[in-house]
């Protein structure tokens, strides 16, 4: 991560928490997805989950977020979250800034612009902070997510990322691999990803690879 | 670049410049088979010309009784479609939220609809003096289109954006002004545009029914029985004129925003 100053390093009121998962159940449509799975993502911990399409991934991404219903328990220390969504999920009417800023509620508009616009810079995107989500490619409007979901991750929250370098080029997916490996410590990550920069060198990078097959679900 | 924003411009100019001589030509068309009409008539009292209505519309605005009765009329026309519209509202996001409210409130919704507007207008000499009866009648147009059409812009609300704003922790203030105003605005705008037109088409019968002392329907009426047909349509015109517009400025009011970008996800 680059040494250049952000919100997170000004404020450290919230360590991060583990998150323990227990006997965890989730099925819909007819199919079970978890059956009985329990794992622990240390807090302040980089944890990679792979696996092949399907595996449920996302569906446990979603389920720690509180976006799915589930049976077992998904203990998060009660941390606030930010999650970058596999698509980028952007509000149509405000600009690229106002959608970056728009999470941040206990800042000033001010600050919020500022730290919306340090993200976006870091992100290439300096050069469209006031466009609108409809004049930007899938790539550009997936970086912007990712904005956000940086600017929302205080300190000691947790950071969900769904396939976080998904269609990005391989210059900006170095830059996000790196923000994302400067945010361990201050936030238990947990992302889901396919083989890509951020679990080829797991040793340096990543802290716990967690693949989805079968025997870990139950 | 600065030859292409001005080959823009100039195609932009040709197309405001085809629309308005399009709209001249509808005009001119229509007032022929007017001025044609009334030639074939022959007779005033039965189908007046344009220039004996414009004459009479001429005589009517240099009356203070005309601007008297347009400003009732209005003013009763805009609290019946205000009434309609903060009615609309809240009923539409209680029905949106709680299926159970959904269920009670549909058939209401659909008696409404289906009830002819005169059945409203006399049930509502019982209930009413006559002056708030064309206040009445135009609420009970406006409010069901308000109201389906608040509850269908909060259906089409992404639920992925919801989800969004959710994990966000987004406050309730936030989420209404950044999510759920801008994603109804654009069936809340066609709806009052809607109602619009069918609030004065109502509000003015009741006022020909109801006949309350300083109004457009008043006068209508008073053309009627004194058979005095130019005046007939001077009024109407005047109605038309009205309500085309209110209908107008509320829609350049309700534009100047990004809300029709529509909620299409890259």
């Amino acid at each position: 991560m680059s040494k250049k100053k952000n919100h997170l390093s000004e404020n450290n009121a919230l360590t991060p928490s583990d998150i323990a998962i227990n006997d965890l159940y989730i099925g819909f449509n007819g199919k079970v997805i978890y059956n009985g799975a329990s794992f622990v993502f240390p807090a302040g911990t980089l944890s990679a989950l792979t696996g092949p399409s399907g595996s449920g991934k996302t569906t446990l991404l979603r389920a720690i977020a509180g976006l799915l219903p589930y049976k077992g328990i998904i203990e998060t220390g009660r941390r606030p979250v930010s999650f970058a969504f596999q698509t980028p999920r952007l509000l149509p009417w405000l600009t690229v800034r106002d959608n970056v800023t728009a999470p941040l509620i206990d800042k000033s508009s001010a600050d919020a612009v500022k730290i919306a616009d340090e993200w976006l810079t870091r992100l290439g995107l300096s050069d469209s902070l006031d466009k609108y989500p409809d004049e930007l490619s899938g790539g550009m409007a997936l970086r912007v997510s990712l904005a956000r979901a940086f600017a929302a991750a205080t300190p000691g929250c947790i950071l969900l990322l769904d396939e976080p370098t998904k269609e990005i080029d391989k210059k900006a997916r170095q830059a996000v691999t790196e923000i994302i490996l400067g945010f361990r410590g201050k936030c238990t990550i947990i992302a889901a990803t396919y083989d890509d920069e951020l679990i080829a060198n797991a040793d340096q990078t990543v802290d716990t690879v967690l693949n989805l097959n079968s025997a870990v679900k139950t | 670049m600065k030859n292409s924003t001005s080959f823009l411009n100039k195609i932009k100019t040709n197309r405001a410049t085809a629309r308005i001589a399009a709209a001249l030509f509808s005009l001119i068309f229509w007032v022929g088979v007017w001025i044609i009409a009334a030639a074939l008539a022959g007779n005033s009292l039965i189908f007046p010309s344009p220039l004996d209505v414009i004459s009479r519309l001429y005589e009517l605005v240099a009356t203070s009784d005309f601007w008297l009765a347009v400003a009732v009329t209005l003013f009763r026309i805009t609290a019946g479609l205000a009434a309609g519209v903060i009615l609309a509202i809240p009923l539409a996001v209680l029905t949106h939220r709680f299926s159970v409210a959904n269920t009670l409130t549909s058939p209401l919704l659909t008696i409404i609809r289906a009830t002819p507007v005169t059945s409203f207008i006399l049930l509502a000499f019982f209930w009413f003096d006559k002056s708030t009866i064309p206040v009445f009648t135009s609420f009970l147009m406006v409010f069901p289109i308000m109201w389906a059409g608040i509850a269908t812009g909060l259906e089409s609300v992404p639920q992925e954006l919801i989800e969004m704003t959710q994990v966000f922790r987004f406050p309730l203030w936030r989420r209404i002004t950044k999510l759920y105003i801008p994603a109804v605005s654009s069936d809340f705008r066609s709806s009052l545009i809607t109602s619009i037109g069918l609030s004065w088409k109502a509000g003015v019968a009741a006022e020909i029914i109801a006949i309350p002392r300083l109004s457009i329907g008043r006068n209508m009426y008073e053309a009627k029985v004194y058979l005095e047909t130019p005046d007939l349509f001077a009024w109407t015109a005047v109605v038309v004129i009205l309500s085309l517009i209110f209908e107008r400025l509320l829609a350049r009011l309700l534009k100047g925003n990004n809300t029709n970008r529509g909620v299409k996800e890259k």
